[in-house]
């Protein structure tokens, strides 16, 4: 048995380019259906994890599955907003409690969600150091963004400027890190959490300036602060009412089955709002996903055999070039079982690479899905 | 010609051998012949003549209908297939037309291929292949491919390669069928100093009348031909 590996790893070795050819087809045709498989399954699992403790979505009426991408999973999907008010509206009614998510603004890239102070508590976060619940210009980042961009406590970060034309305009405000969270395994994770009053000092709905509430004139404004300090914090005001104040969506919890109920018919006759349970919602995107992944199967299915024929003629070729290489072997003494055993030694080591090769790529593929999907 | 005192062992006998492949196309009919220990013996024919048969059936690949083939001693054509691979593995070394070389083993390996493929193991194999590879000068070249070998040096490759298990009989099946005439008198100078420092008995198909001259004896197969349904 020794002989057959020792010579099979030799014949490998030595025809590179026809061992290349054969490891590449087994690697792709093994991790295209892996990789799909176990992102669509860690794709729908990470959806359904986050819907078990976010039973119900406010936000404006439109696009459902983008709004429930949004406020869930912090995804850039364009939805349009909802007033404070509303919101206000829901939690002050005896059947559910409404959290409000302020979405839009992004710091390299992650997303900067303003919360209100009880977030924290409804997530059940844990902090890894600092604060669990940022203050008027602070921030407290999900575990993978402050391993991301390396920063801690302490930290300043810059707001992203959405708009090229804005390049005129105030420099975006600066955010105190106060806090990093423990990993949650969720979106939370990939998130910069800001108080809603940061998120709309960040909108310009709220300011600060030098001279109090002095606006100046046009030619002579005052010198906007760059950053919220403990000094200047008391400087910062708003010149809206909550009926024009802007959020993304609400986390609803109904108080009970009949509340939720309620709520549901509530919204259902809205023209301007809607209430989604995100279970169905979820299950509505899973089933999209499913059937796409479902077209995906097949085309692997076909991409596998096409593979496995190329194989066979390959092995077929190489068995009718090695004729004389195996007859010398038969005449000098092999038996069929060795120059067999030779020739399944040498795919078992092709197909021992590939698979090697295939798990190192499905894990690549499963972690830049991460990224691309915006799931854990 | 070698002194016939040290010919005097049979190595191979062939008894009222009958022999016949299965389409019936072609036989051997082989009442009586004996092959010496240190004999050098020429196989002669016309291309299609059995030649390379009669070697077959003196090694054990092929089988005869009846009669009896023994080599060194042992009934040959009533041992069963797995019997005669390791006769044949380590009592007969074969040096083939262009050599046969496995071009994705190194010169070293090459040369212990029987061992590789199910001679029995020995503590000393590393060595004799040394031995071997240094007695016609090719021991710088143990770690290269044949790619990486001139035509001369690929067939002492070869030779050596039917030497590494020492075995009493060497059977060369056309070696020189595509060489020129110095290249043909090489080969055989070689395979003769060899089977003459080991006192084995060389067998070498050919139809080269060149090299004739330099065997003790020259069998034309001819006479073995048996017609078809005969």
């Amino acid at each position: 048995m020794n002989n057959i590996f020792y010579m099979a790893c030799r014949h490998v070795r030595f025809f590179k380019v026809r061992t290349l050819i054969l490891i590449l087809g087994i690697t792709c045709t093994i991790t295209l259906p892996t990789a799909s498989h176990l992102i669509v399954t860690k794709y729908g699992d990470s959806l359904r994890s986050r819907t078990a403790s976010t039973p119900y979505i406010l936000g404006a009426r439109g696009n459902r599955f983008g709004l429930m991408l949004k406020a869930l999973y912090f995804g850039r999907s364009q939805v349009d907003a909802i007033t404070l008010a509303d919101v206000n509206e829901l939690d002050r009614s005896e059947w559910g409690h409404a959290i409000p998510l302020h979405l839009g603004h992004t710091t390299k890239g992650h997303p900067i969600v303003g919360v209100p102070d009880d977030y924290a508590e409804f997530r059940d976060f844990t902090v890894r150091n600092g604060a669990r619940t940022p203050q008027l210009g602070g921030a407290i980042l999900g575990s993978a963004v402050a391993d991301a961009m390396r920063v801690g406590v302490g930290d300043r970060l810059r707001p992203d400027i959405h708009s090229l034309y804005d390049i005129g305009d105030k420099k975006p405000i600066l955010l105190r890190v106060e806090g990093v969270l423990s990993p949650t395994q969720s979106a939370d994770d990939h998130a910069v959490f800001v108080s809603l009053k940061t998120a709309w000092i960040m909108d310009g709905v709220m300011h600060g300036h030098e001279g109090d509430h002095d606006h100046g004139s046009p030619s002579n404004p005052p010198a906007q602060y760059q950053e919220i300090t403990s000094e200047n914090a008391g400087m910062f005001h708003m010149h809206a009412s909550p009926a024009d104040i802007r959020v993304s969506a609400a986390i609803v919890v109904p108080t009970s089955d009949k509340g939720a109920t309620i709520l549901e018919a509530r919204y259902d006759s809205s023209s301007r709002l809607q209430l989604q349970n995100s279970r169905i919602v979820v299950e509505e995107i899973m089933g999209l996903v499913v059937q796409v992944k479902s077209f995906f199967d097949a085309y692997y299915i076909l991409v596998l055999i096409t593979t496995l024929m190329f194989i066979g003629l390959i092995v077929a070729l190489s068995g009718q070039l090695r004729k004389r290489e195996i007859e010398t072997m038969h005449l000098i003494g092999a038996s069929r079982r060795f120059t067999m055993g030779l020739q399944a030694a040498e795919l078992l080591i092709i197909v021992a690479i590939s698979t090697l090769l295939s798990a190192g790529l499905t894990i690549v593929c499963l972690s830049v899905s991460k990224h691309f999907l915006g799931v854990v | 010609m070698r002194d016939p005192n040290t010919l005097s062992k049979p190595m191979i006998r062939f008894s009222n051998v009958r022999f016949q492949y299965a389409d019936q196309t072609f036989g051997l009919t082989i009442p009586d012949l004996e092959l010496n220990q240190g004999e050098r013996v020429a196989i002669v024919g016309p291309s299609g003549s059995g030649k390379t048969t009669l070697v077959y059936l003196a090694t054990g690949v092929l089988r005869p209908e009846s009669g009896s083939i023994t080599v060194k001693g042992s009934a040959i054509s009533s041992a069963d297939e797995s019997t005669r691979r390791q006769f044949r593995i380590q009592n007969i070394g074969f040096v083939f037309q262009e050599f046969a070389l496995l071009e994705y083993l190194t010169v070293r390996d090459n040369i212990l291929l029987a061992y590789r493929i199910g001679a029995k193991a020995t503590d000393t194999e590393g060595a004799r292949a040394n031995e071997l590879a240094e007695s016609v000068g090719l021991k710088a070249r143990l770690d290269r491919y044949p790619r990486h070998l001139s035509f001369g040096e690929r067939q002492r490759v070869a030779i050596c390669r039917a030497m590494a298990t020492s075995p009493p009989i060497i059977v060369a099946d056309e070696p020189t069928g595509n060489l020129d005439a110095a290249r043909s008198a090489d080969v055989v100078r070689i395979l003769s100093d060899h089977v003459k420092a080991s006192n084995a008995t060389l067998v070498m198909v050919t139809h080269d009348a060149t090299v004739i001259g330099g065997f003790d004896r020259t069998i034309d197969v001819t006479q073995f031909a048996a017609t078809a349904g005969a």
